[in-house]
């Protein structure tokens, strides 16, 4: 009896294979190429950071002063880097047959970590006028903690929003074993997430208010503020 | 891959391969679905079989539209069964048999024992060749045994189902089981096409009495036996037909409760045909019943727990997410309303819910059109959207008390 039927569940099984593996096909095209057009902004963005890199390193060992387009293309290389945050994100999210994306994301994530790095060395030989907000985070966080970070996120968004390069927002994963990332983790003890480092000083842990970061962003450009126009008066008077 | 990722693919699979099964079947056949066989040999003898307990409002109505079909009067015996009834349904049916003096119309009146070992006890009786089944709260269409009759030609053939539809609906409720029931006589219609008819419903269906009795009647410790004499029937070899073009206009339940309920009945009556019957899924030898019907029914219950398992873990994360997210935004005095960024990038399951979505109008739309002229139902109505989205998102959560019943032991008629 059965056998008179094989043919109809024969045809079913071609449509739905059909249907089936062109799905899976539709989705790894459309993954790829979101995958390959992230690969392709990194390749801009590595030169130009090779390019922020070189200044850096230029005003660090000539002894410059003025150091004004170092700290612009620093400014500019943040903007890429948060922007690529956000895509990498949004791709991951959507992103359902190639997985997460780990390599991309602790390429990130050293990239981020150089451009802090960068920070600090600008900070010292040519002090500009922003604050470096490090943002320690879990890329894989228990339920609890990944509220905890949706919300510091969301607060951190509005405090970049309303500063603009007046506040360098770097996020930093915890948990992907970034060796650069680990020797930060040991040498300010960051032990929980979210953990908010302000110009390598001052360590904010747990969740915190838009109004307590406003605070103390407040305080740290005044400061940085009357430092440069102590410089500025020292240099005049000398 | 996640492994929820690898549980919504494996879903999709299933999903597709049935609907794809049905839309073969119906566009093979869409021009034969009210195509039935022509007598060729005598009207075979019918005795109807209506057993009612508490019936009072419906069971003369039920009877009298019985003795007004169109089938040789010397040639059909009415039964009607009184079940125990502690109302007037003994007393009302006697008063219209005796006012209208009707010769084939018999009355048995018995102490309560189920609807299963009534009809069992009844048919051992009868004189009809064929046993006509029919609810005490359905009403069949006049040419309704004409029709399904001439199928019992075929020796094979043990069972005939007919159309069961919803008569007059009013309220939402009732219009939404409308359209379901039309579509459950569509789709089974299409599984006659591969002898995967699985249920006899009790709104109107017709046995063969020697099948009938040589396989043990009805099995009155399941509370669904229209499902189990089916699996049954087919477990032996036998075909089940269903004649699309025979009608049977059956009274639903009006209330949530009620609708509830009867559904949960069905459930475990369901899962308990199942149970009784496992030896046969992936069974060669009982055929479609085994290789199909078994398998498919099986399936079914696993996609909707699964689907129902994944809805519920989403939804848990998404309320514990919520509380930490207020818990946070209070603390911090943040807006507790921002969830982010809204995305919607395109991926494999953006293409498969459109497939679906396609699939599924498509499927509703051809049966409701393809029944409209039986059931007189508008195609696209706020109803049909309603059935869609809402309706049938019900069964898997009605599926999960079944099984929570059968679990602490609460099953009941």
């Amino acid at each position: 009896m059965t056998k008179n039927y094989k043919p109809i569940f024969i045809k079913a099984a071609i449509y739905t294979l059909v249907i089936f593996m062109l799905g899976i096909l539709l989705g790894y095209i459309l993954e790829e190429q979101r995958i390959s057009s992230i690969e392709e902004r990194y390749q801009d963005i590595e030169l130009q950071w090779q390019d922020a890199r070189i200044q850096s390193m230029y005003y660090q060992n000539i002894e410059q002063e003025e150091c004004g387009l170092a700290i612009k293309e620093n400014i500019i290389f943040s903007d890429e880097i948060y922007e690529l945050g956000k895509k990498i994100d949004s791709y991951e999210d959507s992103n359902a047959l190639t997985g997460e994306m780990t390599f991309e994301k602790k390429r990130h994530a050293l990239l981020k970590t150089q451009f802090w790095l960068n920070n600090m060395v600008l900070k010292e030989k040519c002090n500009p006028d922003y604050i470096n907000l490090v943002y320690f985070f879990r890329n894989e966080p228990d339920i609890e903690e990944k509220q905890k970070q949706f919300t510091q996120s969301d607060i951190l968004r509005e405090i970049k929003e309303d500063y603009g390069h007046q506040v360098m927002l770097i996020p930093l994963p915890i948990d992907m074993n970034v060796s650069m990332i680990n020797i930060f983790i040991k040498q300010f003890e960051i032990e929980e997430t979210p953990t908010i480092l302000v110009d390598e000083e001052i360590k904010l842990e747990d969740v915190q208010s838009y109004d307590q970061i406003q605070g103390l962003v407040n305080r740290l450009i005044e400061q940085n503020k009357l430092q440069i126009d102590n410089e500025e008066c020292g240099e005049e008077k000398q | 891959m996640e492994i929820i990722t690898i549980i919504y693919l494996f879903f999709i699979l299933v999903s597709l391969y049935l609907s794809f099964i049905f839309l073969i079947l119906f566009f093979q056949r869409k021009d034969q679905l009210f195509d039935d066989p022509v007598a060729k040999k005598t009207f075979l003898k019918i005795t109807t079989l209506t057993t009612a307990y508490n019936e009072q409002d419906t069971i003369v109505g039920t009877i009298k539209n019985i003795l007004s079909c169109n089938y040789p009067k010397n040639k059909l015996e009415v039964i009607a069964i009184d079940d125990g009834s502690t109302d007037d349904t003994l007393k009302r049916i006697q008063k219209f048999k005796d006012q209208k003096k009707i010769t084939n119309l018999k009355i048995i009146s018995k102490k309560n024992s189920g609807k299963a070992d009534s009809l069992n006890q009844t048919a051992k009786i009868a004189k009809g060749n064929i046993l006509a089944v029919i609810d005490a709260d359905s009403y069949v269409d006049k040419n309704a045994f004409l029709k399904m009759i001439p199928y019992f030609e075929d020796p094979t053939v043990a069972a005939v189902t007919a159309s069961v539809l919803v008569k007059s609906p009013k309220n939402i409720l009732e219009k939404l089981q409308a359209i379901e029931y039309t579509l459950i006589a569509w789709g089974r219609k299409l599984l006659q096409y591969i002898s995967s008819v699985y249920v006899t419903p009790g709104g109107l269906s017709m046995y063969r009495k020697t099948t009938f009795l040589a396989s043990g009647g009805f099995d009155s410790s399941n509370i669904t036996e229209d499902i189990e004499i089916a699996w049954r029937l087919l477990k032996k070899g036998y075909d089940i037909k269903m004649c699309l073009s025979a009608r049977s206009f059956t009274i639903v339940p009006k209330t949530i409760k009620k609708w509830w309920n009867q559904r949960i009945r069905w459930d475990i009556g369901g899962l308990q045909t199942a149970y009784k019957h496992r030896d046969l899924i992936f069974r060669r030898i009982y055929g479609m019943m085994g290789m199909f019907v078994a398998p498919f029914f099986l399936g079914s219950l696993i996609l909707s727990l699964m689907g129902l398992s994944v809805i519920v873990y989403m939804f848990s994360m998404k309320f514990v997410s919520i509380y930490f997210l207020t818990k946070n935004s209070i603390i911090t005095q943040n807006n507790p309303f921002y969830f982010g960024e809204f995305v919607i990038l395109p991926n494999s399951f953006t293409f498969f819910a459109i497939v679906f979505l396609i699939i599924v109008i498509i499927t509703l739309y051809y049966a409701l059109k393809t029944m409209k002229v039986h059931t007189k139902i508008p195609v696209i109505s706020m109803s049909f959207f309603l059935y869609l989205f809402i309706y049938v998102a019900l069964f898997p959560i009605l599926l999960i008390h079944s099984i929570y019943k059968i679990m602490i032991r609460d099953i009941t008629w």
